[in-house]
């Protein structure tokens, strides 16, 4: 079994550095329940760029995993979320079930719980983007139908214009 | 008659504008003797065997694997199960590309067939490589990592596979401990780690993390499948903490992770 020396982590017993709350059960890479592992970031002060590619619109263990990298990491230019085709694919054809804007529509796929995530996820890129000398950019790489709604879920980092759209690339790989 | 004229790096330079042209560059090696090396190192810089029918037309163009133009190629594209049914005698070809730096070992076809795969002749064959990719249905843990160690200079390694095949791999029999003599040194791993293993990638990251030059890779990409690949990343995160510059972290849409069961 591999077991990271990180010593807020133990067999059985969970004690995340930002949460309020302690978990002494055996779930023990899901601090936050299911979806939500665990990633302590906290020794890789080298890192300048983080990607993570979601598959669901829960972020909790995003900022969970972006929370232990503060202060030390000075490096940290930018921070990408990555929303898959078939999320975006499956949260519209989800929101057209509903008769009202597009904007409530996709919020209500989305998730009312998810939605706060993103919420707090906004703020900690403000955070992230005003605590250092050198920027953390946020970027979030969607379908290009999906652009416009993606930036409802980040109000603050939109308003300041550090949060960059980026569309999908799908390339074709060998074989 | 350029040759008289102009210098070879000059002409090197205005080849090396048409290395996407094959047609041309083919046309280019009819000019004159000295042009054939120049173009062939664009024309061959590339080369795929993933049908037995390109393995068997290479080596009855090229006989000779010291003449041919395997030592061009830069690239090489191998689908072991392709090779292994055409030739058994694979390791004669392969050493002729013996400047190879990157290499491929893909396969989308059946996992029928991977446990036979031997992959002795292939070890070692380029002591330069510096990446791997590994691409098949079913991975053969350790095979492909002994494969992996026979080049000291790799730097960047990529294993993807659906599935992986478990405890000392797979039955084939395969006289490889003893065909071929361990390294001395592990590869330097400094350049980026790719894994998408549908088996997790528990196993795999167990043998990279007991090297004992250890890892120091500058970019991690990983693809959550399996319950324990969390765990598994912060291991090799800490691991490459020193150099880690860039991490990407997918889970797998289609197989969401699910809670572990208690250890009671």
């Amino acid at each position: 079994v591999l077991i990271p020396s990180n010593p807020s982590i133990f067999l059985n017993h969970i004690v995340r550095p930002f949460s309020i709350r302690i978990r002494t059960d055996d779930l023990i890479l899901f601090p936050d329940g299911p979806g939500s592992p665990l990633v302590d970031l906290s020794g890789a002060t080298k890192l300048k760029h983080v990607v993570f590619q979601l598959d669901s619109w829960n972020v909790q263990w995003v900022i969970t995993a972006l929370q232990t990298t503060i202060p030390k990491h000075r490096d940290l230019r930018q921070i990408t979320i990555d929303v898959p085709y078939n999320l975006a694919r499956k949260t519209f054809e989800t929101s057209f079930r509903q008769a009202n804007s597009f904007e409530e529509n996709f919020k209500w796929a989305v998730g009312e719980a998810n939605c706060e995530q993103w919420l707090d996820f906004d703020h900690l890129l403000v955070q992230l983007w005003e605590s250092r000398s050198i920027h953390t950019k946020g970027e979030c790489v969607v379908m290009c139908f999906m652009k416009d709604y993606v930036l409802c879920l980040l109000p603050e980092a939109t308003k300041k214009g550090i949060i960059n759209l980026a569309e999908h690339q799908y390339g074709t790989q060998w074989i | 008659m350029l040759d008289l004229h102009l210098p070879a790096e000059m002409l090197d330079h205005v080849v090396g504008h048409l290395h996407n042209k094959p047609v041309t560059l083919k046309q280019c090696c009819l000019v004159s003797k000295s042009w054939i090396p120049r173009t062939r190192k664009h024309l061959f810089a590339d080369a795929r065997f993933q049908a037995a029918e390109n393995l068997r037309s290479w080596r009855e163009t090229f006989p000779d694997p010291l003449t041919s133009p395997a030592r061009y190629a830069k690239t090489l594209y191998i689908d072991p199960l392709v090779v292994t049914a055409a030739d058994a005698e694979v390791d004669d070809w392969i050493r002729g590309f013996s400047r190879v730096e990157h290499l491929v070992v893909g396969s989308r076809r059946s996992v029928v067939g991977m446990s036979e795969v031997s992959f002795v002749p292939f070890r070692g064959f380029s002591p330069i490589l510096k990446s791997l990719r590994v691409d098949v249905p079913i991975l053969p843990s350790a095979r492909i990592f002994k494969l992996i160690l026979s080049f000291p200079l790799l730097e960047d390694l990529a294993a993807i596979a659906h599935k992986t095949s478990v405890g000392s791999d797979d039955g084939s029999g395969e006289n490889e401990m003893q065909a071929a003599a361990q390294p001395s040194s592990s590869p330097t791993f400094t350049g980026s780690l790719e894994l998408h293993l549908g088996g997790g990638m528990g196993s795999f990251a167990r043998r990279l993390l007991s090297l004992q030059g250890g890892i120091h890779f500058r970019k991690l990409i990983v693809t959550w499948v399996h319950k324990e690949d969390p765990l598994t990343t912060m291991a090799l995160v800490e691991a490459c903490a020193h150099t880690l510059e860039s991490l990407n972290i997918s889970k797998s849409y289609c197989t969401s992770i699910q809670h572990p069961h208690p250890h009671r």
